[in-house]
């Protein structure tokens, strides 16, 4: 009996600091609870493409960023492929006044702004 | 719709399996089913839940139910307030977490919730939904957690971000409880308790829970096919083996080492039914496989040549990247390093000739040997996979060590 009051010690030992890096994970890394849906940033977008077609993606960021993700994630099940050769192309960047500047570079225009930091791009 | 699949899932479960364990086989089956009829014959509507139910009933009118032997050894107040401490810590994190980051973690948005919007969004149009054209996707993943997903967003009608948060809740809890209930049944409900703890402990439980990731699904669906073989039910250990490959594709060496480990514990005559309980949906995995999945990267990108070339010169990294993982496993557990101590400890003493130790001990090789040979920057490909390989194997390897360790707890008066 004194060895299985031992090993619930022992066990209980070993579960408490992997709880506890859980709870500082929440509590003190996180700050204020805010529900952050991928679906949100891209509203919209899904409604003005085509039904079925290829879309293309664009950004400022580094691949590490996860944007190109998010936009696969938030239009699945349509397909979008980093570039700019599809008829549309959807951007999404970390600096705002990139737009207008990305447009102009791959010879796309603004059809619709959904946020400072995210458009829908359509060949000219 | 959601009622009726859910208690398809569930009757036919525990046709299978007691408790937890009947939950687990389930949802996986639901998984498997549903997307069979897609794959097969286009399907999507409640027609895999009738099927279930069939399969269900007889499985329960040949064997009869599955009911989990009530358990009768008192366990320390102490150690059972600790045990609803913890798990009420550890839900309410995951709750929070959950409100927080619905669509769940980078896998889970990249490859698993992404392939399950797939399968809801474009069911008629597969050749898209498995395009070879997003590799970082990785297409050629089994489909039973995206099944089951999809399953649950056209039972409800819409593509509710709860579904996959809920389906990882279910497999959360009934992975611990499924190795309280399975340990506590062969060394005493104080032993069973303890190695619940020791997984609710495991930081990347938690982690893998609330990431809405397959790890945590596959990981629970292993110990299970490791159960039900260590209690001489190989056909159904065969079933849910094959689930466990239609999950990931390194669920296919992990049911090889299930076979292996059956073989030489219960011989061919028993590996024989493990094999025969697989047959299912394995033959659905080879399906689609050969039908719809693109190449897979690591192996379209690897040949013999470069595998003797590069794989002796890795030796030493892959055996840092576990030594590093004994001492940090899932991020700040200490539980690895505890029971590999206690191994060391207790091996003049343990108890031989158990199944569960031998499966885990034929796989912790074969991991290995996916890192000595992977195309991909070694140390970057165990940083980014490791821990979750290995916490595949973890519920088993706490059921492992209590079987091999811990002598049986005396029967109670």
């Amino acid at each position: 009996l004194k060895s299985r009051a031992w090993l619930a010690a022992a066990a209980l030992l070993v579960a408490l600091p992997g709880v506890l890096r859980d709870v500082s994970v929440v509590f003190w890394k996180q700050g204020r609870l805010v529900t952050s849906r991928v679906d949100d940033r891209f509203a919209g977008i899904a409604a003005k493409l085509p039904a079925g077609e290829r879309v293309g993606f664009v950004t400022d960021d580094g691949p590490a960023s996860g944007r190109y993700l998010d936009v696969l994630y938030a239009l699945a099940p349509r397909i979008v492929v980093p570039g700019v050769d599809a008829r549309y192309v959807v951007a999404d960047v970390s600096d705002p006044r990139q737009i207008e500047s990305i447009a102009e570079r791959w010879g796309l225009r603004v059809v619709a702004r959904i946020s400072p930091a995210v458009a829908l791009l359509e060949r000219r | 719709l959601i009622a009726l699949a859910l208690a398809a899932a569930f009757l036919c479960g525990l046709a299978l399996a007691p408790g937890a364990g009947g939950a687990i086989a389930g949802l996986g089956l639901s998984g498997a089913m549903w997307s069979a009829g897609l794959l097969l014959f286009g399907l999507t509507g409640a027609w895999s839940d009738g099927a279930l139910l069939l399969l269900g009933a007889a499985i329960w009118w040949s064997r009869g139910p599955r009911l989990a032997p009530a358990a009768k050894e008192r366990l320390p107040h102490l150690l059972l307030a600790a045990f609803l401490v913890l798990a009420a810590i550890v839900s309410a994190l995951f709750v929070e977490h959950s409100i927080r980051y619905p669509d769940g973690g980078w896998d889970a948005r990249a490859i698993w919730n992404l392939r399950a919007r797939g399968l809801y969004g474009a069911p008629d149009r597969l050749a898209e939904v498995f395009s070879p054209d997003l590799p970082a996707q990785h297409s050629d993943y089994p489909l039973l957690l995206p099944g089951l997903i999809a399953h649950f967003w056209f039972a409800a009608g819409a593509r509710a971000p709860l579904v996959p948060i809920a389906i990882s809740a279910a497999f959360a809890i009934a992975g611990v409880v499924l190795l309280e209930r399975a340990t506590s049944a062969q060394r005493g409900r104080l032993t069973g308790f303890c190695a619940a703890l020791l997984l609710l402990g495991t930081p990347d439980f938690l982690t893998l829970a609330w990431n809405q990731y397959a790890d945590l699904k596959l990981a629970v669906m292993l110990l299970l096919a490791v159960v039900l073989a260590t209690e001489g039910r190989y056909a159904a250990a065969g079933l849910v083996a094959g689930l466990v490959a239609f999950t990931k594709n390194e669920g296919l060496l992990e049911a090889g080492a299930l076979l292996v480990a059956v073989l030489v514990r219960a011989g061919p005559r028993q590996a024989a039914r493990l094999v025969l309980g697989a047959l299912a949906p394995l033959a659905l995995l080879a399906y689609f496989k050969l039908r719809w999945a693109p190449p897979n990267d690591l192996i379209a990108s690897t040949s013999l040549a470069d595998v003797a070339h590069r794989a002796p010169g890795r030796i030493g990294m892959v055996g840092r990247g576990f030594l590093e993982q004994l001492i940090d496993f899932g991020h700040w557990g200490c539980a690895l390093a505890a029971i590999a101590a206690a191994w060391v400890v207790r091996w003049p003493r343990r108890e031989r000739g158990h199944l569960a130790p031998l499966f885990a001990a034929l796989v912790l090789p074969a991991f290995f040997t996916i890192y000595l040979v992977t195309p991909l920057d070694v140390r970057l490909h165990l940083e980014s996979s490791l821990d979750r390989l290995l916490f595949q194997l973890w519920p088993s390897m706490l059921y492992a060590c209590a079987l091999a360790l811990l002598p049986s707890a005396p029967h109670p008066r």
